[in-house]
């Protein structure tokens, strides 16, 4: 009890400071919308754009760095955005697909990115710097205001859209040729789609990291498949699982010191084994 | 129905939504500073004297992480709001902003935030503990005295110099301390950096 008590305490003493709060409600913004989008990836066998979109961001971002640009997200995110478009452009006669692609793009933006800011970065720290980007140390931690609001909005239209846009995500998901011949415009769809992502994946680089976003995506949706059937069900007990997951892997990594993205995917990856004994006493699908 | 049922779980979901947006969004007091060509950031690495302790220690990096302290950010991280700051006045700034008994975690981000946003730390009673660097100016001749932290994976340093109050002994390069002092930062040349005044060893 005591020990409740004086984690209670030392929690109450963190959450006075601003940049804990400006944490946890970006944190928890950007884990539910990532679930959502996970369930989609997932079911569309794209679970590994989120590395390769992330790494073309980690990419992009160095160049803003050599650039000094003031605001980097006015070249992050139309870049990643062009690159989400490109992965996700279905099309016949395309000589590098799927996979291979992903693979060629994300590695070659990382190599790009590390080798700007090694040649031409101007931080005294550099592997630091590259350390903190790619493994989410405490990037969540250092936001600013504008940052928060940024994040918010962009996280406020992502899930609207995906509401607004629900049926028809289904629809792509399960059968794009199927809702093509329905009269559904996939490409539209898919291109709307592509954005959201690269936003959501420029989003979650802040939460955990370059290196890890995948987890965002990939561990909600796989523990909530085990123990769900329904898309619908599914997609809500992803975006659960995610929340308590960012919630808890935030305060601890703030009460232990930890690293704040790592801690988040080991809490989403131990969320990811306790649901096989679930899904098993459930009676789920395994 | 089950579309009007899809219609009202998504209004509640939007409107639940909005008000957590709502919650975490902004403070009363915001300030921009604007991004110009006077702007400093915690990564540029100085010319002038403040990154003479990357010339002169022999731990180039620790040392070059107190000089980075040294650089108070302007502007590259945008606006940011501290509202209990400016709140409660004058007795905001007598309350000790105590690191010590933070983890290493919240230590870095809090200091981070200190060199971004110094106005807001302005005349702050600041308690930390890391490790103590010193270097010398090479334009003044000074020696400068930092304390550092680092992050939870120790890859990233911060840091703020400390002046001590008069009559106290700075303590040997390279080991822990403990400092207490005023935060406040002082103009060098065109460039801002931040220090403990009267800092007294704890």
């Amino acid at each position: 009890m005591s020990l409740i008590m004086t984690l209670i305490e030392k929690l109450a003493f963190y959450l006075q400071y601003p940049f804990v709060r400006y944490a946890l409600v970006v944190g928890l913004l950007i884990a539910v919308v990532s679930s959502l989008l996970g369930v989609t990836l997932v079911l569309r066998h794209f679970s590994y754009i989120g590395d390769g979109l992330s790494h073309v961001a980690f990419g992009a971002m160095s160049v803003a760095i050599v650039l000094k640009l003031s605001h980097r997200m006015f070249l992050i995110l139309p870049v990643t955005v062009l690159c989400a478009v490109i992965l996700l452009k279905s099309g016949q006669g395309r000589k590098v697909k799927g996979d291979a692609a992903v693979a060629m793009m994300s590695v070659g933006a990382l190599a790009f990115g590390y080798l700007t800011v090694n040649v031409a970065g101007a931080s005294a720290n550099v592997s630091g710097d590259v350390c903190s980007t790619l493994f989410g140390s405490t990037s969540i931690l250092t936001l600013t205001a504008a940052e928060v609001t940024l994040c918010a909005v962009l996280s406020a239209a992502a899930l609207v859209l995906f509401l607004l846009l629900y049926n028809r995500l289904f629809a792509l998901t399960f059968d794009e040729n199927f809702a093509r011949v329905c009269g559904i415009n996939t490409e539209l769809y898919n291109l709307i789609l592509a954005i959201i992502i690269a936003v959501i994946i420029v989003l979650a680089m802040n939460l955990v990291g370059a290196l890890l976003v995948s987890a965002l995506i990939i561990f909600p949706t796989m523990a909530a498949m085990r123990l769900f059937e329904s898309f619908r069900a599914v997609t809500v007990a992803s975006a659960v699982i995610s929340v308590i997951c960012a919630l808890v892997g935030i305060l601890v990594s703030v009460l232990a010191g930890t690293p704040v993205g790592s801690t988040i995917v080991i809490a989403d990856a131990l969320a990811f084994g306790l649901s096989m004994p679930a899904a098993r006493l459930r009676g789920g699908m395994s | 129905m089950k579309q009007n049922e899809m219609w009202i779980v998504r209004t509640i979901l939007l409107l639940l939504l909005c008000v957590l947006v709502l919650a975490g969004c902004g403070t009363k007091d915001s300030r921009t500073q604007e991004a110009d060509s006077g702007k400093k950031t915690v990564q540029n690495e100085s010319a002038s004297s403040g990154s003479n302790a990357e010339k002169t220690s022999p731990d180039a990096s620790g040392a070059k992480d107190a000089a980075n302290a040294n650089n108070v950010s302007g502007t590259e991280q945008g606006s940011r709001e501290d509202t209990n700051a400016r709140g409660n006045g004058s007795a905001r700034e007598k309350e000790l902003l105590d690191l010590t008994k933070m983890s290493s975690t919240t230590v870095f981000a809090e200091v981070y935030n200190m060199m971004t946003d110094p106005d807001s730390y302005k005349g702050r009673m600041v308690k930390m503990k890391g490790t103590c660097y010193a270097a010398k100016d090479d334009a003044s001749g000074k020696t400068l005295y930092a304390c550092v932290i680092k992050d939870a994976t120790a890859c990233c340093s911060q840091g703020i110099e400390f002046k001590l109050k008069e009559g106290f002994s700075y303590p040997q390069d390279r080991s822990t301390v403990t400092v207490q002092g005023m935060f406040t930062t002082y103009q060098q040349g065109k460039m801002t950096y931040a220090c403990l005044k009267n800092a007294e060893l704890k």
